[in-house]
């Protein structure tokens, strides 16, 4: 059965029943029911990869990284859960592996501080645009995963919770607190 | 406030249209007559568009190349499997083999 695609730009898909149909293929190590599936996700998953990794062959690597672990570990996936949850949790512990191995050799330059959002005295700060993404640029790392994950992943708080092992609570109260830093900022018109 | 603080939570999944329709209208009234509210909407409405602006196609290269590790894995597999075989077929030609010598002896 050809699984009907209902995702919208991002790549979200809702047809949870032909998602199934396509992780039982896989789990029976079919690869074109594999792809199939992944490509649903792929995009929100190379964003997030993108958006932590500078160097175009290290996301490339990782993305690559990311998809055959989530092969392997197919099998033992837990249809109960959320399969986009669970993806997002490997994807997110390659990037952290990557880290660890970059902080090792010191040698892998991290995309935050290339970030050119960083740059106070940006001509156009007065631009709401770039006020957002200054906005954004002075959050910590767990705080801009939970933006990512809520408006670019859309997650809910639980399943942000999930991922990032971080009580709802909390995450709650950690946007919260982004959304007041954004309101301060629109006000100011950008400054900090 | 109490109401404001039940909307606040909702609010997130408000702007990413995951309420059920009933919290939708909950949250549409008391947007229609809470300015602090609306303010804190406009927010993650920002936020969100910006997450969807920022949002990038995968380059064809990336793209193309995303299940390769797979496909390597899959392919070294099966050259096991099938180096397995032979080894096995091989196996059994020997063991007949001196079965038929032992009985020509």
């Amino acid at each position: 059965m050809k699984a009907e695609k209902r995702g919208d730009a991002n790549g979200f898909y809702y047809d949870s029943c032909a998602e199934n149909t396509l992780i039982d293929k896989a789990k029976k190590g079919n690869t074109s029911a594999f792809e199939e599936l992944m490509s649903i996700h792929l995009k929100v998953i190379y964003n997030y990869i993108n958006s932590r990794i500078a160097e175009k062959e290290d996301v490339k690597d990782i993305l690559q990284e990311t998809m055959l672990a989530v092969w392997k570990g197919i099998k033992s996936f837990d249809s109960n859960s959320s399969f986009k949850t669970w993806c997002f949790s490997i994807t997110k512990r390659k990037v952290a592996d990557y880290y660890r191995e970059a902080y090792k050799n010191a040698t892998i330059p991290i995309k935050e501080v290339e970030d050119f959002l960083a740059v106070e005295d940006e001509k156009d700060s007065i631009d709401t645009k770039l006020i957002i993404e200054k906005a954004i640029a002075s959050l910590n790392q767990t705080e801009k995963d939970i933006v990512f994950f809520a408006f670019n992943a859309q997650l809910s708080y639980s399943e942000i919770s999930e991922i990032i092992s971080i009580p709802v609570g909390t995450i709650k109260s950690k946007m919260s607190s982004i959304k007041e830093k954004l309101k301060k900022q629109l006000a100011n018109g950008g400054g900090l | 406030m109490t109401e404001c603080n039940e909307i606040s939570e909702m609010l997130v999944d408000y702007v990413n249209r995951r309420l059920q329709k009933v919290e939708n209208i909950q949250v549409i009234n008391h947007l229609a007559q809470c300015k602090c509210c609306r303010s804190d909407a406009a927010a993650y409405i920002s936020l969100k568009n910006h997450a969807l602006e920022s949002m990038t196609s995968i380059p064809k290269d990336i793209m193309d190349s995303a299940f390769n590790k797979i496909h390597s894995q899959e392919s070294a597999l099966d050259s096991c499997k099938l180096a397995y075989e032979t080894v096995k077929y091989s196996m059994l030609i020997l063991k007949q083999t001196i079965t038929l010598v032992r009985q020509a002896i």
